[in-house]
């Protein structure tokens, strides 16, 4: 076997290159060079498997997670009347999910409405974008996309926070069609405004289902000012028939102006990812506020002075999470949100004292009197964007 | 939608805020005294907007 050691792949002025004899070739974006490495898809749970808070979640006005990862954003209030599920069936080549919405009452978006599925990306995850600087890297979004019904323009708006706080966004028009097509979008370097490099939400991907007329804009090809979700002119209303439905999947965004192909994580990689921002107690499977104790958190001793008690729990995640979260605990015998079951009560639940790893958890309420100490409870931890 | 914020004090000294008692859409929650956390942010707006945040007892 011979070993191939150069420094330089050079393409004679084309812009990929042939391996072998297969026919096989690799893309090569102008300027980014050779964009093939792993982790490089920039999207976390881009190809829709991961799904701890349930299979099927319903929007309304405000906003609310469905898949990990993917909001369902309401602007102004909207009726963002949709149901998400995690689609098994019918998906792109590869793919054994997608996020589908459905609509479940037509509604129509004026001033500044808007419905729209959303995924928060932390600054510091793309601060090799470079942006403020004279070497800024334009990035490219792609993914899978098909609709019942409703074909036609959609947009996506892309939203950037500069160290400042100030927002700044480009608006890209696609095409969907009853059948899956991927489409391939490139937004452009900035080299004035850069990325704020924090935890927070500093680079935001907007797929706009419907948006009302204050927030209707031209697409553009560089970055402007305001913060704002905006939609292109020839945004469809998707709420407009109960018969619409919307599916995505396979979403990427990497550096370059090159959409390589979907880059497959593993469902353990993914899961891990995903729980930066948001995990449970619960068994994967099991809903949220389920009567259970299988994988509660509990402290059970027996034999105790008989007496009343007060028990203080450090609880645990599994891994550091974003910030500190929003804790909810449900007592494990009857699934009631802040509460626990103290020796088979349910009980008012104290929590407080979040970290990034940690919280404490005890019962409210002074017990009766009795030679056990016990609570038990299941909890979700939340530190999404 | 927000229904009610609650100061939560510490059960060891009740002199000091701990956390916000949120209930949204039915569900009980403990939301950190944390600019980062998005439920901090949406109650900042939801005070702006008029609300007031309870006082425990």
């Amino acid at each position: 076997m011979s070993k191939l050691n150069v420094d330089t792949i050079e393409p004679r002025g084309v812009t990929t290159l042939t391996l072998g004899g297969s026919g096989d070739t690799v893309a090569l974006g102008t300027g980014a060079g050779v964009n093939f490495r792993s982790s490089r898809n920039m999207i976390i749970n881009g190809a829709m498997q991961i799904a701890q808070r349930g299979t099927s979640i319903a929007g309304g006005t405000s906003d609310i997670y469905s898949l990990d990862r993917f909001a369902l954003g309401s602007g102004s209030s909207f009726d963002f009347d949709v149901t998400a599920t995690q689609n098994t069936t019918s998906n792109p080549d590869g793919f054994g999910y997608s996020l589908k919405l459905a609509v479940d009452s037509t509604q129509t978006p004026t001033s500044s409405h808007n419905g729209d599925v959303y995924q928060g990306i932390e600054g510091y995850n793309v601060q090799s974008l470079m942006h403020g600087t004279a070497a800024a890297k334009t990035f490219t979004l792609s993914f899978y996309v098909k609709a019942v019904s409703k074909t036609g323009s959609y947009s996506v708006c892309c939203v950037k926070k500069d160290a400042s706080g100030a927002g700044f966004h480009q608006v890209k028009e696609f095409s969907v069609t009853t059948s899956w097509v991927r489409q391939e979008i490139i937004f452009e370097a900035d080299t004035t405004n850069a990325i704020r490099n924090s935890s927070a939400k500093d680079l935001v991907f907007y797929f706009n289902l419907a948006a009302g007329v204050d927030d209707i804009t031209a697409p553009t090809t560089a970055w402007a000012s305001g913060g704002g979700l905006k939609a292109s002119t020839n945004q469809v209303n998707f709420m407009d028939s109960t018969s619409n439905e919307f599916y995505i999947t396979g979403v990427q965004m990497e550096v370059g102006s090159v959409a390589t192909p979907f880059e497959h994580r593993t469902y353990g990689q993914e899961l891990e990812d995903c729980k930066r921002y948001f995990q449970k107690s619960y068994a994967y499977g099991t809903a949220l506020g389920t009567a259970t104790q299988l994988g509660n958190s509990m402290i059970y001793i027996t034999n105790c002075a008989t007496s009343t008690y007060t028990i203080y729990y450090e609880n645990h995640f599994d891994k550091a999470m974003r910030a500190a979260p929003t804790v909810t605990v449900y007592d494990s015998s009857v699934g009631t949100s802040g509460s626990v079951d103290m020796s088979g009560t349910p009980t008012t639940a104290s929590v407080d004292q979040q970290t990034e790893r940690t919280c404490r958890v005890s019962n409210g309420a002074t017990s009766p009197s009795s030679d056990i100490r016990s609570i038990n409870f299941q909890w979700k931890a939340d530190a999404e964007l | 939608m927000i229904e009610s914020v609650t100061y939560k004090k510490d059960n060891l000294d009740p002199t000091v805020n701990t956390a916000f008692i949120l209930v949204e859409d039915g569900v009980t929650s403990s939301v950190p005294l944390d600019p980062r956390n998005r439920h901090y942010q949406a109650i900042q707006e939801w005070v702006a907007e008029g609300n007031t945040i309870e006082v425990a007892e």
